[in-house]
């Protein structure tokens, strides 16, 4: 039997056990809403039992219990279903801002509809046909030059927009990679705390839970994994490179390389060439960033290309055409003051030309060239419009490569941005719904239920006055013993 | 599963945020009248719509040009009518000049009216339209006929040489001439001869060479009319297939603002159907959560 002392011991520990569970508890309740807060309960384990010491064994009963401990306060936390989340928010992140910066695009075409390219190019070709149809007059052919002047200014501001819209992916990709960067620091510091924590014997669940956040956080910027070790500190590895190896990060860095690409790599490890070591983000808003930027078609920088294709092949052809015009005042194609119809693009190719370098170059109505040289005769050119039908007769040739007319080729364009809009819009919800299916599995594993807390702290209060009310009785003992004992017959 | 507030709260706001996107969407096709609104909406659809688009723009187009043209070749025909009254009238002279019983007084008589047929020939050969000469091909700021009679005994007549064809698209890929030239009313090889040939009526009527009125005169005249006639039927064919040709094009147009709409329009019964289902979810979603969320157990202690 332990000391009579002994019992006080047994209530105390149970009081101190209960007190912790509801402390617990309260800690549950506080945090119901915190995100990224998983729940926490109490182990209590009965307290290591008390043998007799003794050369020949008492008679009686062994192993005497010695009360309560809390032998841990354990977190609730599935890391299969973190792993699964991880994954599937970098799909969602990398798909989210797909559909932003593909929305972006879409606005800035306005098609279908009046303000767009499409309507344009009608009105250009048609505008060639009515100056042909009247080809004396200065009207059509200043309407002419008006309309060349909306289509070349239409594809300049297309050019800025698509520039705009690289220049600010290159400088989010910069600012994420600064937070990834910033991350990476939180998560090595907060290895050192959980490592510390574990060594001496805790189990810094609210750490972790800060830590999973962080991690759950940076997964919706690339393709992430991570491995625990054993002291609990993590290593992530982003796209297959250490990004944090426990107690240390390596610095990743966005930037612009010579070619003009965004290129992620950290400048500081380096690769079997011995240059920094780069990465290709395959998931994520990071391989967003990169391949909206200058991707594969859709991308801005296609559809940059595919604009300068179609503004190329614009001047070329239609100045083809109109060299062999004349003008009214009998200037063919070879005299001085002979003026293209749009800037001279014979010393560019489809690779070397610029959205910039597409440019009406006639000032004046009379330097359109609407008759057909071939009549040789200056007093015949004033009612010819053969080489302006002939031009607008181009809108309906097959004169783009694979055999499509002008505005086929962009409908095309059109279309395929349309259907990878509407593509990464059916993605976004499918990976919401994939997700919200996740995040409720973890939530059923890792939630504050306000209900099952209060249950608990009922049970655990009353527990907590018994082991009150325990303590009474052996005070009440102790006093009968100490204040009535051996007072026989008094 | 275990189940917590946190996660019915979240499936609510989850399914309202679904629910109202639905109801926006419903509201936009519906205020718009249109359901594509960019190429996401429906790819196809919409560049099935930008090439509609593109066509009707075409159509209309096709349409001023048709009009263009029929005014021209009215224009072209009714000077044909009055060369042919001019010729008619000129044949009756030469019939009549063809009696050799008329005194000279008469035969002058009538060749002072041939002389002013034959002006009159030259100002209709002359016709402008909109301030163009109509058969001076494509340059026509030049008159096709110069009339110099100063020296009425021998007047100068020549012909502009200008008779390259003046075109307007009527339809993709088709091409319709829309004028006619100066030089197509005179026998081939000699592009002033019907003038020629009126100056010699003039001169024969003068001279009184019946002889050769009645024959050679009348003969070279019924060509001429003959030549005319086929000229002129020409353009009545020409003006007839514009015609045509216009009304196939507004019937296509026609055809198109119903394919434009079959593509782009929103289906109201449809939508406000899906609106009408989607707002009474909405509304069951808030009274339900309504009820579900402030509770828990804390309610019902004392």
């Amino acid at each position: 039997m332990i000391g009579s002392f002994g019992s006080y011991e047994v209530g105390r520990r149970g009081l101190s056990a209960y007190k912790r569970a509801l402390d617990v508890i309260g800690h549950n309740i506080a945090n119901a809403n915190t995100k990224g807060y998983s729940r926490q309960r109490v182990h209590l384990q009965a307290s290591t039992p008390y043998t007799a010491p003794s050369a020949v064994r008492p008679e009686g009963a062994g192993q005497i219990g010695t009360g309560v401990v809390v032998q841990q306060i354990q977190r609730f936390r599935d890391a299969f279903l973190d792993r699964q989340l991880r994954y599937e928010a970098a799909e969602l992140g990398k798909w989210q801002t797909r559909d932003t910066v593909l929305k972006e695009i879409e606005t800035m075409l306005a098609e279908p509809g009046e303000a767009g390219l499409n309507a344009q190019l009608s009105r250009f070709f048609q505008a060639w046909a009515s100056a042909a149809n009247t080809p004396d007059e200065d009207g059509p052919r200043n309407q002419l030059i008006q309309t060349a002047l909306g289509l070349t200014d239409m594809f300049h501001r297309l050019n800025r927009q698509l520039d705009d819209i690289r220049h600010n992916l290159a400088v989010t990709a910069e600012n994420t990679v600064a937070e990834i960067n910033r991350m990476a620091t939180e998560l090595s510091d907060l290895n050192r705390q959980i490592a510390r924590a574990q060594g001496m014997g805790d189990q810094a669940n609210d750490l972790r839970d800060r830590r999973d956040l962080l991690l759950d956080t940076l997964s919706g910027y690339a393709s992430i994994s991570v491995q625990e070790d054993s002291l609990g500190a993590v290593n992530v590895y982003i796209e297959g490179q250490a990004l944090v190896s426990q107690f240390a990060t390596n610095r990743l860095e966005a930037r612009i390389n010579d070619d003009g690409d965004l290129e992620f790599r950290f400048p500081d490890l380096l690769d079997a060439a011995n240059n920094p070591l780069q990465i290709v983000p395959t998931s994520g808003e990071l391989h967003t960033y990169k391949t909206m930027r200058d991707g594969d078609e859709p991308s801005a920088q296609s559809l940059q290309r595919r604009l300068t294709e179609l503004a190329y092949h614009l001047a070329k052809e239609i100045n083809d055409v109109h060299r062999q015009g004349a003008r009214i005042d009998g200037t063919t194609a070879g005299d001085p003051d002979w003026l293209d119809f749009f800037a001279d693009v014979d010393g560019f190719t489809v690779d070397t030309f610029s959205l910039l370098d597409f440019k009406v170059n006639v000032t004046k109505a009379a330097d359109i060239a609407l008759a057909d040289a071939a009549l040789g005769d200056p007093d015949k050119y004033r009612g010819s419009g053969e080489i302006g039908l002939r031009i607008a007769e181009l809108a309906g040739t097959p004169v783009m490569t694979g055999g499509v007319t002008f505005a086929d080729f962009y409908r095309a364009t059109i279309n395929r941005f349309g259907v990878a809009s509407q593509d990464a819009e059916r993605m976004i919800e499918n990976q919401q719904a994939l997700l919200h299916l996740i995040e409720n599995q973890r939530q059923a594993v890792s939630a504050v239920d306000l209900d099952e807390e209060m249950v608990n702290a009922m049970l655990f209060q009353q527990s907590y006055e018994a082991a009150a009310r325990f303590i009474t009785v052996i005070d009440e003992m102790m006093d009968r013993l100490i204040n009535f004992t051996g007072v026989v017959g008094r | 599963m275990r189940i917590t507030h946190s996660q019915m709260a979240r499936t609510l706001v989850d399914n309202l945020y679904r629910l109202q996107q639905r109801r926006n969407q419903a509201q936009i096709d519906l205020a718009t009248g249109e359901r594509i609104h960019q190429p996401s909406d429906d790819p196809t659809g919409a560049s099935k719509s930008m090439a509609l688009r593109h066509q009707a723009d075409e159509l209309e187009f096709y349409k001023n040009s048709m009009n263009d043209a029929g005014d021209w070749l009215k224009a072209a025909d009714s000077a044909m009518t009055q060369l042919t009254g001019v010729l008619h009238r000129v044949r009756e002279l030469i019939i009549s000049g063809t009696n050799t019983d008329k005194p000279p007084e008469a035969m002058y008589a009538l060749a002072a009216e041939a002389e002013e047929l034959l002006g009159q020939a030259v100002s209709v050969l002359n016709t402008q339209h909109n301030g163009r000469y109509v058969f001076g091909g494509t340059a026509y700021h030049i008159p096709p006929i110069t009339y110099d009679n100063s020296d009425p005994n021998n007047p100068v007549i020549t012909w502009s040489n200008q008779a390259d064809a003046i075109t307007r698209i009527i339809s993709k890929g088709e091409r319709i001439q829309i004028n006619f030239t100066a030089d197509q009313f005179s026998p081939p090889g000699n592009p002033t001869g019907l003038l020629d040939q009126l100056h010699q009526v003039v001169v024969d009527l003068r001279t009184g060479q019946h002889e050769s009125l009645g024959t050679d005169r009348l003969e070279e005249l019924q060509q001429s009319l003959s030549r005319l006639l086929s000229l002129q039927s020409e353009a009545g064919a020409k003006l007839n297939r514009i015609e045509q040709n216009l009304a196939r094009t507004i019937d296509l147009s026609l055809n198109l603002e119903t394919l434009l709409a079959d593509v782009q329009a929103t289906d109201m019964p449809r939508t406000l159907i899906d609106l009408s289902i989607a707002t009474a979810a909405y509304e069951t979603a808030l009274a339900i959560g309504g009820r579900l969320i402030p509770r828990t157990l804390l309610d019902f202690l004392r």
